[in-house]
């Protein structure tokens, strides 16, 4: 199992999902729901998503079917950068556009493909090795807070590990088990230079080597 | 896992057609099958459309749901009609996935017509449309409902009350659906009023179990398109294993008892008028007639019953009586439902002894063949069998075809595995010790311990068709080799009782070594047949597709196999051309198991006609 993309299912569901925000929301709408901005939302919504999501992201290894014409939508969707390349940024997205749908009957089902989507995206950014046995990453950074040894230690830790590829040509792996989410990255070099020290040239320390 | 199981299918199976669930190609099998699956196909439609349109008038025509249908409108036709073909594609979807039955079909007597087993063929396409059907028709399904959710709550109808889904008139949906019961079967419940706590919840059940429903078939339906099946076949396997929560729900979900019809139609024939409302709301008959009919009334007010004689009008002679339909889902699916359990418990059953490996051996480019023996184990030619390993994997089951198979004085069987993956690599981790992986052959060990292998099959396959034609040619790519292995070992047996007089074997492969596989056995197949004066029964042509220069043979002592090795691609026309030539006039059963493109070329060839009368029959092999 750990073999799995996960990715590549999360990005067919959300696929799905936006059809069926659609659908939900010509119902709502047609069928003159009331409230039925709550449709009209869910149409546009969901024209967002599919857009979103029509291109299939390349895979880690192995050669991905792409979907017929998904070049031209590729080329619109790597102009956002970061926020479409990354999978928690695109998790947290379809869940807070997810929620308006979920107060009309006719899109809640919508509401509720696409909350799934948005947990498998997450799910897929757990590194196999480490499902089951990682800890969270409040608990890491609180580490980092107690002493600056500590802290730079940790820190260098971090971006070891979890330092992010910056030169992405394509749309990103379908796996993406060691990409740091930049807020993340933002946070732990605060969260270091805040118990009062510059963040070195990164080196691992064999204490925390997992 | 699945990656590889898949990889190794893809080079020995090639998929029915690159169906994806967003681009239709549903159309596809009716235009390059023009035979007795375009009649299956004809005949599955028309049954949809008739059971659709019926449904359709029946809700906007039929008396008994006159009050239903003025409340609810289309969307009750709709639904309902959605809901009648989608009890048809539930219950039709079960029948191809029961392969025992399918296989023993395929053996047995009673289907003696080629192209009747040629439908068997294409039982996961009729799988895959039954499943595309139920998609499209869920969604025509939940909209319809939604719809009626809304009419329910806005078309509250004061005078029949029980008709009512929703409690009062304006009612959110939303609660409708979810939480009518909650708080009324809970007062209902208090009250000691079993009738309407179970009304109350007859509202929700429908309402929760279809929406589950719905996600159900969101993930499975996600799940099982082209890509991810060619990729994670993993996930495919495991959410298609949801399908038995949906069934349970649908029969939940169809108890409801939500929409009724009128039982009493012949005292309460619909659009009858009560005397008694129209007395009390102080309108004399007359004017009634009237306004509603517009019509001059004829003079005399002393002739109503001339009147209603010409207009048809009826007095209600008492209040209409509705009840709940019968769930005709559950006639639907338990038939197929139980068969396919059945089917699921039997093959449990058979394939829960381990089966005795008698020997693995190691053969150059990742292959491994495994001789094992079972009792009670028969198998036809062109079957395959899917391997269980607690050891490897506690739920994977992974197909190999057989490449030989138990005749009556031999029980030994056999699969050949390539080693693509990691459930493969971790099995001949188990079987073989990693130093004598090299060495072809393994020293006997007394004390071996081989880990527990169970099987399952065996299941049938097209290629089994390659013995009842009179001429067949077989093109193997690389491992695709493998079923037709396993009819080379049964020719070796003994080739009279099969109708097969000459057998052409066109193996292309990469690299050289490959062909050792089964060098022997093609050796001894040449020979026997050069011994009984019947050199033209098997013609074998191998070819190295891909070569650095160098001269390459398979090994010294095989002289028939080496003079018979060409170096490049087969030029598959010349070669049509010149089966066409020597066997004219007669039906030539084409049979590949390769890469995708293979197929498609020798798909389209054996269509194309020729000039000596001869016509190829492609039988396509799909992955069930």
């Amino acid at each position: 199992m750990g073999q799995i993309e996960w990715a590549m299912w999360a990005n067919e569901q959300a696929l799905a999902s936006g059809l069926i925000l659609i659908t939900g929301g010509i119902v709502a709408t047609a069928g003159r729901f009331t409230q039925w901005y709550f449709g009209a939302y869910s149409i546009v919504a969901g024209v967002f998503v599919c857009l979103l999501e029509y291109p299939r992201g390349k895979r880690k290894k192995g050669s991905t079917m792409e979907r017929w014409g998904q070049k031209y939508m590729t080329a619109v969707v790597k102009l956002f950068g970061p926020f479409t390349r990354n999978y928690y940024v695109r998790a947290v997205l379809h869940l807070l556009l997810s929620v308006p749908a979920g107060f009309l009957l006719a899109t809640i089902l919508g509401t509720a493909c696409l909350a799934i989507a948005s947990g498998i995206y997450l799910l897929s950014q757990v590194p196999p090795a480490r499902r089951g046995d990682c800890p969270p990453l409040a608990v890491r950074l609180l580490v980092c807070v107690r002493g600056k040894g500590a802290a730079l230690s940790v820190h260098a830790f971090h971006v070891w590990k979890w330092s992010s590829a910056s030169s992405l040509t394509d749309l990103p792996p379908a796996e993406l088990s060691f990409r740091t989410p930049s807020c993340c990255q933002v946070l732990i070099w605060a969260v270091a230079l805040f118990s009062g020290g510059h963040p070195r040239a990164p080196r691992l320390p064999a204490a925390m080597h997992s | 896992m699945g990656e590889e199981m898949w990889r190794k299918r893809e080079e020995v199976i090639f998929s029915e057609y690159s169906f994806s669930f967003y681009p239709l190609n549903i159309f596809a099998p009716f235009v390059l099958f023009p035979d007795y699956f375009c009649l299956l196909g004809f005949i599955w439609l028309s049954m949809n459309v008739l059971l659709f349109w019926k449904t359709f008038l029946l809700y906007n025509q039929g008396p008994e749901y006159h009050y239903l249908h003025q409340m609810l409108g289309l969307g009750l036709c709709l639904s309902r009609a959605s809901a009648s073909v989608l009890n048809l594609n539930c219950s039709l979807i079960l029948l191809p996935m029961c392969r025992t039955l399918l296989a023993y079909l395929r053996g047995s007597q009673k289907v003696p017509s080629r192209r009747t087993r040629r439908l068997l063929d294409k039982s996961r396409t009729f799988h895959i449309t039954c499943g595309v059907t139920i998609c499209i028709f869920s969604g025509v399904h939940v909209a319809a409902h939604l719809v009626n959710a809304l009419n329910f709550s806005v078309n509250y109808n004061e005078d029949f009350v029980e008709l009512n889904a929703a409690r009062y008139r304006d009612e959110d949906p939303r609660k409708l659906l979810f939480t009518t019961a909650i708080s009324e079967c809970s007062q209902a419940q208090h009250l000691g009023n079993i009738a309407s706590a179970s009304q109350a919840a007859g509202i929700t059940v429908p309402g929760l179990t279809g929406v589950c429903m719905v996600v159900v078939l969101f993930l499975m339906i996600t799940a099982s398109t082209y890509a991810i099946r060619v990729s994670n076949y993993d996930i495919f396997w495991y959410t298609h294993n949801l399908f038995f929560v949906f069934y349970m729900l649908l029969t939940l979900h169809v108890s409801g008892g939500l929409l009724k019809y009128q039982t009493n139609l012949d005292t309460h024939p619909p659009g009858c008028i009560s005397l008694n409302r129209t007395s009390s709301q102080n309108i004399s008959l007359p004017e009634y007639f009237s306004e509603h009919f517009h019509e001059p009334f004829p003079e005399g007010f002393s002739k109503p019953a001339e009147f209603t004689q010409h207009k048809f009008v009826k007095i209600c002679m008492e209040e209409p009586r509705f009840q709940a339909n019968f769930p005709q889902t559950w006639l639907w699916i338990s038939g197929p439902l139980c068969l396919y359990c059945a089917e699921r418990l039997y093959r449990y059953i058979r394939s829960n002894k381990p089966v005795t490996i008698i020997s693995v051996i190691s053969h150059p480019s990742d292959v491994m063949e495994i001789r094992m023996v079972k009792e009670n184990f028969k198998a036809r030619p062109g079957q395959y069998i899917t391997l269980h390993c607690p050891s490897v994997s506690a739920l994977e089951n992974h197909p190999f075809t057989l490449t030989m198979c138990p005749t009556e004085t031999k029980a030994t069987f056999g699969v050949h595995l390539k080693i693509v993956g990691d459930w493969t690599e971790r099995f001949r981790d188990l079987l073989l010790p990693p130093s004598s992986q090299d060495s072809e052959i393994l020293p006997f060990i007394q004390s071996r311990n081989y880990p527990k292998l169970y099987i399952d099959g065996p299941f049938g396959s097209p290629f089994e068709e390659s013995l009842n034609y009179e001429v067949s040619l077989c093109v193997a790519g690389g491992i695709g080799v493998t079923p037709f292995a396993s009819i080379l070992n049964t020719l070796l047996d003994d080739w009279k009782p099969y109708k097969l007089r000459r057998l052409y074997f066109i193996w292309v492969c990469r690299d050289i070594q490959s062909f050792r596989w089964f060098a022997d056995l093609l050796c001894m197949l040449h020979n026997k047949f050069w011994q009984e004066n019947r050199p033209d029964y098997v013609n074998i042509q191998l070819y190295l597709s891909q070569t650095d220069g160098i001269q390459k043979i398979i090994g010294e002592k095989y002289h028939a196999l080496n003079s018979r090795l060409f170096i490049g691609r087969p030029r598959w026309k010349l070669l049509f051309d010149e089966i066409a030539k020597y066997n004219r006039g007669k039906t030539v059963g084409v049979f590949c198991c390769g890469p995708n493109s293979l197929s498609k070329t020798l798909h389209k060839l054996s269509n194309q006609n020729n000039s000596y009368g001869t016509r190829f029959e492609y039988n396509k092999e799909s992955f069930s």
